[in-house]
């Protein structure tokens, strides 16, 4: 607990990686239904589904699992070193997210 | 209500498009000394600041943003998006969903930046620090002007 802040930037590139793919590959952990109020993890007839909140829950969670990892890697495997490359996952999924607002609305 | 929201959301996103903006700034744009005898400039007053010290303001008044504006998102949902379809504004749909992704690659981020700023000597990472602190100062102007815009497409009032 004491050194968590450690595990902040394999969390960031973790959660930053997978938050687009969970929207390109509709990994939404639920739904909520803005027109009647609810929160579903199953499907709902009610239509006009907001996904964003299970985009980030599901981001959040493999972003958990990844951090939880990493923290019980011997310290040889230290992210510290990559540090300076930590840009890269960031810019690459902002390029990707223009992608996928292209795919879904520009290119329709 | 929801105006009442939409006004706090807006306050709280120009206190963080300051911080963010100075800091930012600071950061690329070092402020050269003034000459002797001389008062500084405007503008480099405005880079002469203590970057270090907005961080922890920075993360708190995006997350509180982020959280204004997932709550006001249904409203959207449910009023503003379904005339952007009816009126094919497609570019402006895509816009808003722009902002959606940028928000949350900016709340991730945030660990990240917090880490570099507090947990890191100022002299190590000064590469990656500044680019990480450029990446979320781009996401809180974008989201800032996007938001801008939807809301001069249809407002969210009554």
């Amino acid at each position: 607990m004491k050194n968590v802040s450690r595990l902040f930037p394999v969390f960031s590139m973790a959660f930053v990686f997978f938050y687009p793919l969970a929207d390109w590959f509709n990994l939404a952990l639920f739904k909520y239904y803005p027109s009647i109020s609810t929160f579903s993890f199953a499907k709902n007839p009610a239509g006009n589904a907001i996904q964003w909140y299970g985009w980030l829950a599901t981001a959040l969670i493999f972003a958990v699992i990844v951090s939880a990892i990493y923290a019980v890697l011997p310290p040889r495997f230290s992210a510290r070193r990559a540090l300076d490359y930590a840009w890269i996952i960031p810019i690459g999924m902002l390029l990707f997210s223009v992608y996928i607002v292209y795919a879904g609305w520009w290119a329709t | 209500m929801i105006t009442v929201l939409l006004i706090m959301h807006l306050l709280v996103a120009v206190a963080l498009l300051g911080a963010i903006t100075h800091q930012t700034l600071s950061l690329w744009w070092v402020p050269a000394p003034a000459p002797a005898g001389k008062a500084a400039a405007f503008f480099s007053n405005y880079r002469a600041v203590r970057a270090n010290v907005y961080t922890n303001m920075i993360v708190i008044l995006f997350v509180i943003v982020a959280v204004f504006g997932s709550l006001l998102y249904p409203g959207y949902r449910l009023t503003v998006l379904p005339f952007m379809r009816a009126n094919h504004a497609t570019l402006w749909g895509g816009v808003f969903e722009m902002k959606e992704h940028i928000v949350a690659i900016g709340l991730g981020l945030l660990p990240l930046y917090w880490y570099l700023w507090k947990k890191v000597l100022f002299s190590e990472h000064v590469q990656i620090r500044k680019i990480i602190t450029g990446i979320l100062a781009f996401c809180v102007w974008w989201s800032f002007l996007d938001g801008h815009l939807i809301n001069n497409i249809k407002g969210f009032g009554p």
